[in-house]
């Protein structure tokens, strides 16, 4: 349906759980339950009456799941839908949106995986995203960030930004910090649909690290 | 998508301002909307007061997998009311126009007004205005049905069949209205009409895509676009990996207009004001070069919009860029008073934090066709579109995104074959900078800017700085 707008995924049925998408410590659902916090992917249930609830899209690395609707739950297997069908407004057609996103804790302290990191960026404040129309690579930039040497935060970074491919970047994870350090943050304006509908989308995640990540590419020359 | 950048800044209305979703009206003829601005001026009290009504009349159809999947239709109607009591300005709005609903609306903006700071940069509304005339409403478009769209999505779809490929995108068109009018005797009023059809053709490994949009639903052809984009896909089956760098790029139009609609609000003088601009010390000097000149035209054949910006000021010609040296910015009537200049016609409607910006972007273009940029071209990139564009570094316009849906290698002076999408990390005005051809300036539409009359351009050092998996 996107194929001409928001473009389409890579993650093609042939490879629902069978694709290593990530490493064994990563788990992440689709959670739009308000037990899973006040996200902006939060509701009772979705705009065809359908309940909210949690689908788990990544489990221990494999990638297990996808968001659905009455008519495309059945393609995939499914019995039923989950409950993603979201509209911006009374006056568009309702359509399969992102909900919580979130990525699930992990078992780190967090001033433990600073001690335990010998020589990384430590990035803070997400400043400006982008992705190719498949999902395959990245490019993210953020504000602030640090340089740890030895275990220790050492100096202070502008404008640090990395980039990758997308299963390459959650393969090389090998740790994430605990409920502690765990925040449901959100995004507004998430645009898809023609014409399009804005959508607010909730993604909750804790700081996390992760080996061999290319650096800087946004202002290499 | 994750996320898109927040159109509501970018996206052109009739009169250069932001729109309030509303319901029911756009079979109301302007001369409907003139008597309803009338109605509710005579029912305000205050100091001054301003009317601001648009109707708008849109169909889609959505296609995909070679099928129609979505046809959809709206009328909307907004009214947008702003008072001035005693130096301090607000606007309500509301969609109903029973006299009670526009008793309320003039009510509820006095009283918002009351209840503002005084506003020190207010200046007087303006009296009656002269407008140069602009033709943009097309009777051929405005009676476009259901069945003429489905029609001609039916034809594109049976010649991606017939292709084995697979079709998918919009064919839009629609109606738009809109008067302003004010208590000191200002009455403006504009209509238009607007066709759009884009298409993404799909093969296994490959994608070629093409889009256009003009008043006059005739000039677009839905079947030479198809056949453009299954010439694309075609032509790009089996894509090789090439090795990120600098790269002599050929950028097709919507390339062009996606990378420098990202250009337009830093024209603004309060931009420059806030130091917010990339030209914030850089007007009349030579950061560009001497092949760019810029303009901000909306009397330009190819434009669309009204003749006057959102306090109703005539709208003038702007010479933004004059052989690469930034030359003049645009002005709403406030901000050219800070800024000791003459207001231009570019103010957004009343009140709002962004004060103004070019919204008719208008390039000067050159000779050359799309063959002679590849056949002097030893090695370079052939891109057709851009696809989710960022700022990195806003001074020094530093973008990032990705190739899309149709990019080739250029080998000897011939397309050498499809590649594997690259992301790029390029200044905007590096690269305005490095334009060694240009091809005649056509009206482009793409998905991050408005529409603009750009060209092609054959640009050196181009960077793709990585390359994705397809």
């Amino acid at each position: 349906m996107e194929a001409n707008f928001a473009g389409m995924s890579f993650l093609t049925t042939e490879k629902l759980r069978k694709l290593r998408y990530g490493s064994e410590i990563v788990n992440v659902v689709a959670d739009a339950r308000l037990e899973h916090g006040p996200g902006l992917g939060t509701f009772a249930y979705d705009d065809e009456g359908v309940p909210a609830q949690c689908t788990p899209i990544i489990t221990n690395g494999l990638f297990t799941g996808y968001l659905s609707n009455r008519e495309t739950a059945a393609s995939i297997g499914e019995d039923r839908s989950n409950g993603t069908m979201r509209t911006e407004s009374w006056n568009r057609l309702p359509i399969i949106r992102m909900t919580n996103i979130s990525i699930n804790p992990g078992t780190w302290k967090y001033d433990e995986l600073i001690a335990d990191t010998d020589d990384a960026i430590l990035m803070e404040t997400n400043r400006s995203w982008s992705i190719d129309d498949r999902r395959y690579h990245f490019q993210f930039s953020t504000e602030i960030g640090w340089e740890i040497k030895g275990g220790k935060k050492v100096r202070m970074l502008k404008n640090p930004s990395y980039s990758g491919i997308t299963t390459e970047f959650w393969n090389s994870c090998d740790a994430i910090c605990s409920r502690d350090s765990w925040t449901l943050w959100g995004t507004p304006n998430c645009g898809k649909g023609q014409p399009m509908q804005t959508m607010g989308t909730g993604h909750g995640a804790s700081p996390a690290r992760f080996r061999n990540v290319k650096i800087g590419a946004a202002f290499s020359k | 998508m994750p996320a898109k950048r927040p159109k509501t800044q970018l996206r052109r209305r009739s009169t250069g301002t932001l729109r309030a979703k509303s319901i029911a009206g756009a079979h109301l003829s302007t001369a409907d909307l003139e008597r309803l601005a009338e109605r509710i001026l005579k029912l305000s009290d205050a100091d001054e007061t301003e009317v601001d009504i648009h109707t708008v009349d849109d169909a889609l159809a959505r296609f995909a997998n070679n099928v129609i999947h979505q046809n959809v239709a709206e009328r909307t109607l907004g009214i947008s009311v702003r008072a001035v009591v005693d130096g301090r300005t607000a606007r309500a709005s509301t969609n109903k126009t029973d006299d009670e609903s526009l008793r309320r609306v003039v009510a509820a903006a006095a009283s918002l007004a009351r209840h503002q700071p005084e506003d020190p940069d207010l200046l007087p509304m303006l009296g009656p205005q002269k407008y140069q005339k602009v033709a943009r409403f097309s009777q051929a478009t405005a009676a476009t049905t259901p069945m003429d769209r489905a029609r001609a999505v039916t034809g594109v779809c049976r010649m991606a069949d017939k292709s084995k490929q697979t079709a998918a995108g919009i064919f839009s068109s629609g109606v738009s209205r809109s008067v302003l009018a004010n208590s000191r005797g200002l009455f403006a009023r504009y209509e238009q009409t607007r066709a759009e059809f884009s298409v993404t053709i799909l093969e296994e490994d490959s994608s070629g895509w093409a889009k256009s949009n003009s008043a006059e639903i005739r000039e677009i052809d839905p079947d030479a676009l198809a056949a453009n984009a299954s010439r694309k896909a075609a032509a790009s089956r089996k894509p090789r990996e090439l090795a990120p760098g600098r790269y002599t790029a050929i950028l097709e139009p919507p390339a062009v207009l996606d990378l420098v609609g990202f250009l337009f609000y830093d024209f603004a003088g309060t931009a420059v004001l806030d130091k917010r601009s990339c030209f914030t010390g850089r007007v009349g000097k030579q950061v560009l070069g001497e092949n760019i000149t810029l303009w901000d035209d909306v009397y330009h054949p190819l434009q669309l919009g009204a003749p006057y910006d959102g306090e109703g000021f005539p709208r003038q010609r702007v010479l933004l860029v004059n052989r690469g040296v930034p030359t003049d910015l645009v002005y709403a009537r406030a901000t050219a008073k800070k800024m000791k200049a003459k207001a231009t016609g570019h103010g957004y409607e009343l009140p709002n934090d962004h004060g103004e910006a070019p919204v008719n972007l208008v390039f000067s273009g050159g000779n050359s066709s799309v063959d002679d940029m590849i056949r002097s071209t030893e090695r370079g990139i052939l891109v057709t579109r851009l696809w989710y564009i960022r700022d990195v570094d806003p001074y020094e316009k530093i973008l990032t995104g990705m190739t899309r849906d149709g990019t080739f290698l250029v080998e000897d002076g011939r397309i050498a074959g499809g590649i594997r999408n690259f992301r790029f990390n390029q200044s905007v005005i590096e690269m305005l900078s490095n334009v060694e051809m240009l091809g005649p300036a056509v009206r482009a539409s793409g998905e991050e800017a408005f529409e603009m009359v750009v060209p092609r351009m054959k640009v050196r050092n181009f960077h793709f700085s990585e390359v994705t998996k397809f």
